[in-house]
């Protein structure tokens, strides 16, 4: 046997222990969210949420929703945040040097004036304009800060210094929330005992093709267009299976940026968002994380499985990139900042277990996978490996993903059943049987140029265009880089 | 080389195939199997959410009979009396009789009675339990709170407690400090259910803790009970559970509880923070002129939260005698402790406006802005 031949069986031994790897890892994350998502279901059923909802003794909240020229909706989407039903609420909108006129809008039609606010600056962000409140007693809980541009942590951290409550939850401006999605995310943070609850996420579903009246999702639809609907698996996979299983296994490392409930002293403590990275939603959570087992306090982050939270999806292939290209990068410099906690004992489960996982199965998967596709293609081409022998393990790991996404399905069918019609099934097992020939290897490509661009120091949003729910013109929306 | 690896290592495990296909058709089968299920498993929930609208209409109709079944009404109109029993099982049609056999229609109509029971009293409320009993859907009970599932103990003693079926009393009670939290949730509010204030003597050996979720929901409970003087707190105040002393100071502020002054005075010694920090929050509804000296002896001594906590009562609390003190904060680095301990001067009245419009700071930031900020507030 040749040195090259050694080489090559390790170099092929190691591709398929990594897929076998990863498939193990994905049974495992199937199979334990079943436990939780059950528990989670019957001891709901027990809870009467009106009592959070009007109860004196209830923590009091603070909503914090970034915008950046979102005068398209502005309106609509705070009128859609000001019906929330909970009573200890303030509602902070921070505009975030918007070029539009979101400010005027706001000022015109929730009558407000520039109040003198004292910001308690805890957390450095760039210079407040001002501080709005309304004259009229019905919008008492809505802040309107207005500041120069940071981008979007900034917009969060200034919501922070602004916010008098013990809790902040931060929101796209958006999206649309389900009546009763506060008192859900609030919950945990209660039921604490043992541990302190740092943060609560909850599912993000897609709303492309809903039917929304007023800021309110009246009905739910799968997306008509296909790229929307490939990502409603995606979500239902990710949400459904993979953060409920981190969520049991006590290691949850992300929650979504359009939707999560923080402890804000920790938050602050921890120096709030990080506005050097584009990933500033998982940095803070992972932060936080690390500053909890640092100073040895026991906690946890909790993760609720109902869908509280929808928002439009990309639609086309360029968005997509985007955003799949900034998810890369901002996974990629959180694992940098916190490089300390890799397979280190100190950091328990978050070193030993979760960290290593987000390494091995977000950030190395697509390279791997990459490096592996252009491996073996080389290998058919030169004739040193068996066509029909790579085609049986392409097809393995494609019915393998098929599989994952059909019990993906299985059990949102079996959970909260939100597309009810046969054909919406139909629909969705069908698309699970091409989402790993499109979507997946778009990410694949994108998350490898979301790599080059990252070491091309390249730190933008990218800007995200959506169609909006109530107003067919396109609008852009709140990212735009600093 | 590699073809070879490649090729014979998976012949070895069955000839004839390799790994991967045998891989791919094993994933295969199962997508085919759970296809089939999910295709399945949809149909029967479209069938059982009709069969369920049926069910629901009749649940519907007889817990409507019970609730506005009215005993003088009855009198009136008839010469004989009709009871609350007799009523019903006139209503009761050979349909219900026959799926109330059925275990799965017991439970929705259990449920039905115990959702609709949270939102109705009096004579409706009445009606309700004593339908309950009428449909012998007590014995479920009976059998649930004997079953070894958690989620069919909670559900039996949440509809105990909810029904207010007092002969299940003695069996609820047993559950009162379950490990599983539910459970012990559950049969503790049962309990103040059934004695009102004197139902949260189970505090005196609760051994976990009352969460706050917990609290939330016996204040709730509490707060349709007429306030009568409750005993039992000063025990609470000295418990060995922390969050039994949390919640037995949240009483004290709720219900104003002025004679247990000293009792809470000592638990601002507690080496729990939290504990502290709630004695702290009930002196602010204790009027005391102890209070304002006590808690600037505190300050130094406590941490930054409930240093700025001890300002925000101050603000309730002091007075002239504190203005030094106060004064003396507006130094501190921390903007916090100045925005409060502002507050606290402007809480005086015009005297206090005027000590902090004569600041030698007044003009320079953060000084200035947490002034505008409080006089426009008090405008």
């Amino acid at each position: 046997m040749s040195l090259q031949d050694i080489f090559n069986v390790f170099i092929s031994s190691l591709f398929l222990g990594y897929s076998l790897f990863l498939m193990g890892g994905y049974i495992f994350i199937g199979l334990y969210s079943i436990g939780e998502l059950k528990k989670y279901l019957r001891k709901n059923s027990f809870t009467n949420y009106r009592l959070l909802a009007n109860s004196a003794q209830a923590p009091k909240i603070s909503i914090i929703a970034p915008a950046y020229n979102e005068g398209a909706n502005i309106i609509e989407n705070v009128r859609s945040l000001m019906s929330i039903y909970y009573s200890n609420l303030e509602v902070i909108i921070v505009n975030d040097g918007s070029k539009d006129d979101s400010l005027d809008k706001l000022i015109n039609a929730y009558e407000l004036y520039k109040s003198e606010f004292f910001v308690n600056e805890q957390i450095p962000t760039k210079k407040v304009r001002g501080v709005y409140k309304s004259r009229n007693i019905i919008y008492s809980k809505l802040v309107v800060v207005d500041k120069e541009n940071g981008g979007k942590a900034d917009a969060l951290n200034v919501g922070i210094n602004v916010s008098k409550n013990d809790y902040i939850v931060c929101i796209d401006v958006d999206c649309i929330l389900e009546q009763d999605a506060i008192l859900k995310l609030v919950k945990p943070f209660l039921e604490a005992s043992k541990h302190r609850v740092i943060a609560t996420g909850g599912v993000v579903r897609i709303a492309n093709s809903c039917e929304v009246v007023d800021g309110r999702l009246v009905k739910v639809n799968l997306p008509k267009q296909l790229l929307p609907r490939l990502q409603t698996l995606e979500y239902i996979r990710a949400f459904l299976l993979g953060r409920m299983a981190w969520s049991r296994l006590g290691g949850l490392m992300l929650i979504s940026g359009a939707f999560g409930a923080f402890d804000k002293e920790i938050a602050v403590k921890c120096g709030g968002y990080n506005h050097k990275t584009v990933g500033e939603d998982m940095e803070l959570v992972v932060r936080m994380r690390r500053y909890m087992e640092e100073h040895k306090i026991p906690y946890r982050v909790s993760f609720i499985p109902d869908p509280l939270c929808w928002t439009e999806a990309p639609s086309t292939f360029k968005i997509l990139a985007r955003q799949r290209n900034r998810w890369t990068r901002g996974t990629i410099e959180t694992l940098k900042l916190h490089k300390v906690m890799f397979f280190n004992p100190k950091y328990h489960l978050m070193g030993m277990l979760s960290y290593p996982y987000w390494f091995a199965f977000e950030f190395l998967a697509p390279i791997i996978e990459f490096v592996g596709f252009i491996y073996f293609n080389l290998f058919i081409l030169f004739g040193e490996i068996n066509v029909n022998f790579s085609l049986s393990l392409l097809l393995m790991v494609y019915t393998f993903g098929v599989l994952y996404s059909v019990f993906g399905i299985l059990m949102e069918v079996r959970t909260y059943n939100q597309y009810k019609g046969r054909k919406d099934t139909l629909k969705l097992l069908l698309a699970a049987t091409i989402e790993p020939l499109i979507l997946h290897p778009f990410g694949v490509w994108h998350a490898i140029m979301g790599n080059i661009d990252l070491l091309r120091k390249k730190s933008s949003w990218g800007e995200m265009t959506r169609a909006g729910f109530t107003n067919p013109p396109k609008k852009p929306n709140l990212l735009e880089s600093k | 080389m590699l073809h070879n690896f490649l090729e014979h290592y998976p012949n070895d495990f069955l000839p004839g195939f390799n790994l991967p296909i045998l891989g791919a058709i094993f994933f295969a089968v199962l997508i085919f199997i759970l296809v089939i299920y999910i295709l399945i498993y949809q149909r029967l929930i479209r069938d059982t959410e009709a069969k369920y609208k049926r069910w629901d209409i009749i649940a519907d109709n007889i817990i409507r009979d019970a609730i506005f079944f009215d005993s003088v009404s009855a009198e009136d109109m008839n010469s004989d009396h009709i009871s609350f029993q007799e009523s019903i099982r006139l209503n009761i049609s050979d349909r219900l009789i026959r799926i109330l056999k059925n275990k799965k229609f017991r439970i929705r109509l259990m449920k039905k009675i115990l959702y609709t029971r949270h939102d109705v009293s009096g004579d409706a409320a009445e009606n309700l339990t004593n339908l309950f009993r009428l449909l012998e859907l007590d014995r479920d009970i009976d059998r649930m709170l004997q079953s070894k599932s958690w989620y069919l103990n909670a559900m039996a003693i949440q509809t105990v407690g909810v029904v207010d079926l007092k002969e299940f009393r003695d069996d609820v009670y047993r559950f009162i400090d379950n490990k599983r939290g539910l459970i012990r949730i559950e049969s503790q509010n049962a309990m103040v259910k059934f004695d009102g204030f004197d139902g949260l003597r189970f505090l005196d050996t609760a051994t976990y803790p009352i969460t706050e979720w917990q609290q939330i929901k016996l204040f709730d409970k509490l707060s349709n009970l007429p306030n009568e003087h409750f005993t039992g707190v000063e025990i609470w105040l000295r418990s060995e559970n922390d969050t039994v002393v949390i919640f037995a100071l949240k009483l004290v502020r709720t219900y104003h509880r002025f004679e247990l002054y000293d009792q809470v005075l000592e638990c601002l010694k507690h080496k729990n923070e939290e504990v502290r920090k709630e004695a702290i929050l009930a002196l602010k509804v204790l009027p005391n002129p102890d209070t304002a000296p006590i808690l600037t002896e505190l300050y130094p001594k406590e941490t930054e939260k409930n240093q700025i906590l001890i300002l925000d009562v101050m603000a309730y609390v002091s007075s002239e005698e504190d203005v030094p003190f106060l004064m003396n904060l507006l130094n501190e680095e921390n903007n916090h402790v100045k925005m409060n301990a502002a507050k606290a001067i402007a809480s005086l009245g015009s005297r206090g406006m005027d000590l902090l419009e004569s600041h030698p700071n007044k003009g320079v930031e953060p000084l200035c802005q947490i002034i505008a900020q409080i006089k426009e507030e008090s405008a």
